[in-house]
């Protein structure tokens, strides 16, 4: 179907496009409105016919004179009906002006051959406003209310009747007044069913791209989630401690992209400015070192001062003692952080040690985490069992006292 | 021995399964895709499933609609990506815990024992992830204010599961039984099963998990 030239001086309702939903919802809008145009145009057709057959009954206007009146607006319906569906001719303006013409005319005949009837075109004319307004928007609807107005006011002219008797002023009136009201009123309709349609098809593009993207970040997951399987079987299947370490950092690459830790899964993790992307960092340099899984559940997070830095530093002491001494292949690390208190576990559950019988140098590491926290306000704990293994946590500011404002 | 039937669409994986669990469960089927799973599963009626959450063509929870009807049959849901909002889905959909695919034999079977028992199981990862959400989500996200926020115990419980304990350690520390400690993750997986889908999704990936 064309672009419909019935609004010339109008953008199309919705989009440009003439086909798709949007050009239907935009064509079932505009035959709506020119069905109702029409029909007006009958109804008030045959309105006109039946006051001019009251009028020739009550002999107050000569047959010789409304019949040929009435049969050419009958005729001149037909053929606007007709043009009606065509949307390339409907808004001619010649059209309109001859629709115009026709309805002076309805006006001026009656008036000048029966004038003591003031007229029998009844709501007739009006129909020429009115697809004038459809067809031409403002220009056309006041176009045809001021010839009617003027045809209205010129029968005044032609057949002097005492000005108060007819209500001449009054019909001029509503012709002008309709005509702009018509026109705008359908102007605003006409904008609104735009804004309708646009947004409505804006919805559906945006509800595709977002079932595409679902369906894009499913076949991701599922994807990724091969891969970390495959590199999990890889470690687990493998004697040798190169690949294991391979296998493992590249599990933690993407791993921490799907998180959204890095930019991409080859790079090393930019950002260290938060407690726990601190913590992450330094397992992950211990997981390269060390042929040993050392994993962070965190939950929150906060950001860094100096005590917490200090906090970070113990940690990463006791991660690397645990992968290291504890004789196991992982280990657990916990943190909850948020701005006002930090919270760090380190667990492995490996030879475990017995407090009172520790050797000097494993000694000087438990001063080194304990004195360090107590140095920066925190506290440290250690609690380790013989064969059951270890856990260090790490409280800043320490367990008892207010948190930081 | 309890009969388990396992659905993963990696054949290397379920074949390593298999001879993992020998002689500790009973295996009685497997399943590579969601009809396969669904038939299977029906067919033999398993005291657990373990559900790779990642199953291509509508994953995990397809298999879990699909076997809704049937009773008795616990689901374990299993990945390897550890991603919390596919899991948070898969559990929401009826599964009654999750476990990742790294996890250790034993650790496996006593999940998998745990939850024939019709007891939750989180991974340490899950548990924060739970954790987290249920701390710092606006009270619209739960649909009953009664159930919107965790207990004191439960929190204790939920963050040991987080520091890596398994429910023997995490019973034998707050000293209390390990049946206790099954029936506090359980009230937990409750709780998260109701909570608003629209809210927690949001919030998940505000916090890009």
């Amino acid at each position: 179907m064309d672009a419909p030239r019935s609004q010339p001086d109008r953008a199309p309702v919705a989009g440009g496009d003439t086909d798709g939903p949007a050009a239907s919802r935009r064509a079932a809008f505009d035959v709506a409105v020119w069905r109702v145009v029409a029909a007006y145009r009958v109804v008030a057709a045959a309105w006109m016919a039946t006051l001019a057959a009251f009028a020739i009954a009550g002999d107050q206007a000569p047959a010789a004179a409304a019949v040929p009146v009435v049969a050419g607006v009958a005729v001149w319906t037909v053929v606007a009906v007709a043009v009606t569906r065509r949307s390339q001719d409907r808004a001619r303006w010649v059209f309109v002006a001859v629709d115009v013409v026709v309805a002076a005319a309805a006006v001026l005949v009656p008036v000048l051959t029966a004038p003591e009837t003031g007229g029998y075109a009844g709501g007739y004319p009006f129909a020429a406003v009115l697809h004038a307004a459809v067809a031409r928007g403002l220009a056309g609807a006041l176009t045809a209310g001021v010839v009617l107005a003027g045809a209205t006011a010129g029968q005044q002219i032609a057949a002097p009747t005492d000005l108060l008797a007819q209500p001449v002023v009054e019909v001029a009136l509503f012709y002008l007044v309709s005509a702009t009201v018509i026109a705008w009123g359908y102007g605003e309709l006409y904008a609104r069913e735009r804004d309708r349609a646009a947004a409505q098809e804006a919805l559906a593009v945006e509800r595709a791209e977002r079932a595409r993207s679902d369906e894009r970040a499913e076949t991701a997951a599922a994807l990724h989630d091969s891969v970390l399987q495959t590199l999990a079987l890889i470690q687990r299947r493998t004697d040798d401690a190169e690949i294991r370490r391979l296998a493992r950092s590249q599990e933690r690459g993407l791993r921490d992209w799907l998180h959204g830790q890095r930019t991409s899964p080859g790079q090393p993790t930019a950002d260290t400015t938060t407690v726990a992307t601190a913590l992450r960092a330094r397992a992950a340099a211990i997981e390269a070192d060390v042929d040993v899984v050392v994993d962070l559940v965190a939950v929150g997070d906060g950001t860094l001062d100096d005590d917490r830095r200090a906090l970070v530093e113990a940690a990463a002491e006791a991660m690397l003692n645990a992968a290291c001494h504890a004789g196991v292949d992982r280990v657990d690390v916990y943190c909850e952080a948020d701005e006002a208190r930090v919270f760090v576990t380190v667990r492995d559950r490996g030879r475990g040690f017995d407090p009172d019988a520790v050797p000097a140098d494993r000694r000087g590491l438990r001063e080194s985490i304990v004195g360090r926290l107590r140095r920066h306000g925190g506290t440290a704990r250690l609690d380790a069992v013989p064969g059951r293994g270890t856990e260090v946590s790490l409280t800043l500011p320490a367990e008892g006292e207010e948190a930081r404002p | 021995m309890t009969r388990v039937y396992v659905v993963d669409d990696h054949h290397l994986f379920r074949a390593g399964l298999r001879s993992e669990l020998a002689g500790r469960v009973a295996v009685v089927g497997e399943a590579a895709t969601v009809a396969e799973a669904i038939e299977g599963i029906t067919q033999t009626r398993p005291d657990v499933v373990l559900l790779d959450v990642h199953l291509p063509h509508g994953g995990g929870t397809a298999v879990l609609s699909g076997i809704a009807e049937l009773d008795g049959v616990a689901v374990l849901a299993l990945s390897a990506s550890d991603a919390s909002r596919d899991v948070v889905e898969t559990v929401r959909a009826g599964a009654r815990g999750y476990v990742t695919k790294t996890v250790e034999t034993d650790e496996l079977v006593a999940a998998i024992h745990t939850v024939a028992a019709g007891d939750a199981v989180f991974s340490p990862r899950l548990a924060g992830f739970v954790l987290d959400a249920f701390a710092s989500m606006p009270a619209e996200a739960f649909g009953d204010a009664e159930l919107s926020r965790l207990t004191e115990r439960e929190r204790e419980v939920l963050q040991l599961v987080a520091r890596g304990y398994t429910y023997r350690e995490i019973g034998e520390r707050l000293v209390v039984t390990k049946k206790t400690v099954e029936s506090h993750v359980s009230s937990v997986l409750r709780k998260l099963q109701l909570t608003n889908r629209h809210e927690l999704a949001r919030w998940a990936n505000e916090r890009n998990l």
